[in-house]
């Protein structure tokens, strides 16, 4: 049994690895903080994201902290998905793919399965974008003014649970919030020209706090409601350029304003489970980065899913919708929308010890007539899960 | 029971179309291989954007001519003679060395009385009479020391020639020995402060001709044979010679040259570049005087950035190579990249110093170019041609 267990920590470890070289390069991550990276393991995500109230003993990548609550074993899990972006503008289009390590937790009973605690990883905002764009001289020498950013803003909770039965489930968390975007560009010139770099790194040092509640007030219902403090950055800023004696270093604060999620979850039949979730973080209480203040708009999530349970072995079918307002307007103003669809599925192992699940979503975010730009993106989701009673394996081992 | 069979594997069949079309679905995107583009987000939501390239045409000034007294000394042949512009002035200096490393006046000798003494050099080139003097310089000259004063020997200095009774002399081919007075080489042999080298000057203003005489580097090197009135006959070897070149006019332009070692040493009006700029091209262009190259075997030019802004000092000669140029007689213009020397200049990383082209492997032969300096017209002025970037802004 710890053999299996040990498998799955070397897959979440493969899965790191992989993050390593993380890149969203949706062109709507260069913007603000980046692009909000998809919470939740691939089940979460079939069913619409910020569901969160899905009662599962093996849940435990879910965004509400009471979740962990369900968790009575030794408990572990990671997720992460792959993305190809497709984005477009009116003279051009890019694709590129890329892979993001999304959420990663360790959780275990601390006192008669009433009393359940977790330290994990959970990305935020991904910021990993690139682009070119062609110059020329006054002599007519060509050149590319190349732009990357990478880094992203991550948590790392610490999360408390308490089961006090079917109608309560309390969770609080604290976070430490870390983060690093660096930001370069390249004036690219062909032949011997040297070329010239410009580099940005910002890092965030904060935390925040926040706690979750779920309840099941009926059978056929259950109901989540989970908040997250404001988040205070403070931000080392180091510049440094191609000419040395242009480098700077400063201190900024940047402030990420409360999210407040509602989530429900209601069994129609003994096949058939429909989800609603969403949150609202407002943005335009947003301050740092020196982003445009009339830019800032409130970012909205809104989500329906179902899944049905599919013959004798009740292999789940998941499919779901998801409306999503991004936290900035365009220029002139215009807000930017991200509708996505998902499918998925899942597999349970080691008889209800293990698990894995997948998910297909397809999203498209902001259009070329209304925003300039676009983004339709594909992403496969993958999520492993797996729990231990260590209690019992020491107890063999004597 | 049946129906449970029926479905388990249309619930596998299920689960693996979705595995599938999963799969399917990456695998097309992921293969996808669309060039890439120029997709950029908008600037202003981006916080930062790329600096502003400029193309400057920047001064050059206090660009001037210095000239080295540095004569050629490792060549295997001697030159005396007028040609391409230049005279020819080879000097000798005696050593009085013994064959074991005594100099003459800790042997026997310092108590012999000269009876006769020539010097002994051959000759070649010469298809005519070839008039030269020779004259006392007044200086003991060793390996790497200026000539000086060349232009300033008068008629009281020529050593006479006591066989003939003349300061004129002509070079020979057939008798390679040239008498010396006697006294002047006793005086030589007994008091080391009175030793001095000895220029050979061509002497025919008219026509221009080169002769050559095979160095101290060759078997054949030139010697002062000198007979004692005991009988005894001694041959003291040249400890030191050279060519030294002379330009016969002022050049009006700058010169490059080797032989009469001339460097051009300049300045940059680098203030007009900023100082955060980055560099991605810089040259310096200079028009070259037509006719005026003489190629010599390694025509290379060098520029570098002197140790010291004062020619007069002897780090001027030496400095940060930057780059070098070859350069050909049908060349109208040489230009020498100075990208990464203008960006370290800026960056204070290298001295601010201006910058000096010289021939590489100086003193090794003749070779000249003129080229056009600020005192030129418009078009022919040297010109530095610099493409630089600002930083870029991040807000």
């Amino acid at each position: 049994m710890r053999r299996h267990l040990y498998s799955g920590l070397l897959c979440a470890l493969v899965a790191v690895g992989i993050a390593g070289s993380a890149h969203a390069d949706s062109i709507f991550a260069l913007n603000l903080v980046g692009e909000r990276e998809d919470i939740g393991d691939a089940r979460i995500t079939a069913l619409g994201g910020y569901v969160q109230t899905v009662d599962d003993s093996l849940g435990v990548l879910q965004y509400n902290p009471a979740t962990v609550a369900w968790l009575k074993r030794f408990s572990f899990g990671v997720a992460g998905y792959t993305t190809s972006d497709k984005n477009k503008n009116l003279d051009s289009e890019t694709r590129s793919n890329s892979t993001t390590l999304s959420q990663l937790l360790f959780a275990f009973p601390l006192y008669h399965h009433r009393v359940s605690a977790g330290v994990g990883f959970r990305g935020r905002y991904d910021p990993d974008g690139k682009f070119k764009t062609p110059g020329v001289t006054s002599e007519g020498d060509e050149f590319i003014d190349s732009y990357e950013r990478t880094g992203g803003l991550f948590s790392v909770p610490i999360t408390v649970a308490v089961d006090a039965g079917n109608y309560a489930k309390v969770g609080f968390f604290y976070a430490l919030e870390r983060g690093r975007i660096e930001e370069t560009w390249v004036k690219d010139f062909s032949g011997n020209a040297a070329d010239a770099t410009s580099d940005r790194e910002r890092v965030f040092r904060g935390h925040c706090i926040g706690a979750g509640f779920v309840s099941r007030p009926i059978s056929q219902l259950s109901i989540g409601l989970t908040y997250e403090s404001k988040i205070d950055y403070h931000v080392d800023v180091s510049e440094r350029f191609t000419s040395a004696s242009a480098d700077t270093e400063s201190t900024e604060t940047a402030s990420m304003p409360s999210r407040m999620t509602l989530s429900a979850a209601y069994r129609l039949a003994s096949d058939v489970t429909v989800f609603a979730g969403g949150t609202i973080c407002d943005f335009r209480k947003f301050e740092g980065m020196n982003f445009p203040s009339e830019r800032l708009a409130e970012e909205k999530i809104g989500s329906l899913g179902v899944e049905y349970r599919l013959g004798q072995k009740r292999v789940p079918l998941r499919g779901s919708f998801t409306y999503e307002q991004l936290p900035y307007t365009m220029p002139d103003g215009q807000n930017i929308k991200r509708i996505a669809f998902a499918v998925g599925s899942g597999r349970i192992m080691r008889g209800g010890r293990g698990k894995v699940d997948i998910a297909l979503q397809f999203a498209n975010t902001g259009s070329v007539n209304n925003n300039t730009y676009s983004d339709r993106s594909v992403r496969f989701f993958l999520s492993i899960t797996g729990s231990e009673d260590w209690k019992r394996q020491r107890g063999r081992q004597q | 029971m049946s129906s449970a069979k029926c479905s388990l594997p249309s619930a596998r069949l299920a689960a693996f179309v979705s595995l599938a079309v999963a799969g399917a679905a990456l695998l097309v995107f992921s293969c996808s291989s669309d060039p890439t583009g120029t997709l950029g987000s908008d600037s202003d939501l981006l916080g930062s954007k790329p600096g502003t390239v400029y193309q400057d045409t920047i001064g050059v000034y206090a660009d001037t001519t210095y000239a080295f007294d540095t004569p050629i000394s490792t060549d295997t042949d001697l030159e005396v003679g007028r040609q391409d512009g230049y005279i020819r002035t080879m000097v000798l200096q005696p050593g009085f060395i013994l064959s074991d490393g005594r100099d003459v006046t800790e042997s026997g000798d310092v108590k012999r009385t000269v009876l006769s003494a020539s010097f002994h050099f051959y000759t070649a080139n010469i298809s005519q009479s070839f008039p030269v003097r020779f004259y006392g310089t007044g200086h003991y000259y060793s390996q790497g020391d200026n000539i000086s004063d060349l232009d300033t020997l008068m008629d009281a200095d020529a050593i006479l020639d006591p066989v003939a009774g003349s300061i004129e002399r002509h070079l020979e081919t057939a008798e390679p020995l040239y008498p010396l007075p006697p006294a002047l080489v006793q005086d030589w042999i007994r008091d080391t402060t009175k030793r001095e080298a000895v220029a050979i000057v061509y002497t025919d203003s008219l026509n221009e001709r080169v002769a050559t005489i095979p160095a101290s580097e060759t078997s054949d090197h030139p010697y002062l044979q000198v007979i004692y009135t005991d009988g005894v006959q001694r041959a003291y070897n040249i400890r030191y010679d050279a060519t030294s070149y002379r330009p016969v006019a002022p050049a009006t332009h700058l010169v490059v040259s080797d032989g009469y070692a001339r460097r051009v040493y300049m300045r940059f009006t680098l203030d007009e570049l900023d100082k955060d700029s980055a560099v991605h091209t810089a040259r310096v262009r200079f028009h070259i005087v037509p006719g005026s190259v003489i190629e010599g075997v390694n025509p290379t030019l060098l520029l570098y950035i002197p140790d010291s802004t004062d020619p007069a000092k002897s780090d001027f000669k030496n400095g940060q190579r930057v780059t070098e140029q070859g350069i050909t007689i049908s060349d109208e213009t040489v230009e020498f990249p100075l990208t990464n020397a203008i960006f370290l200049v800026l960056q204070g990383k290298l001295k601010d110093n201006g910058f000096a082209i010289r021939f590489k492997n100086e003193t090794t032969e003749l070779r000249q170019v003129e080229l056009y300096g600020t005192s030129a017209p418009d078009s022919l002025r040297p010109q530095v041609f610099v493409t630089s970037s600002t930083p870029a802004v991040f807000h």
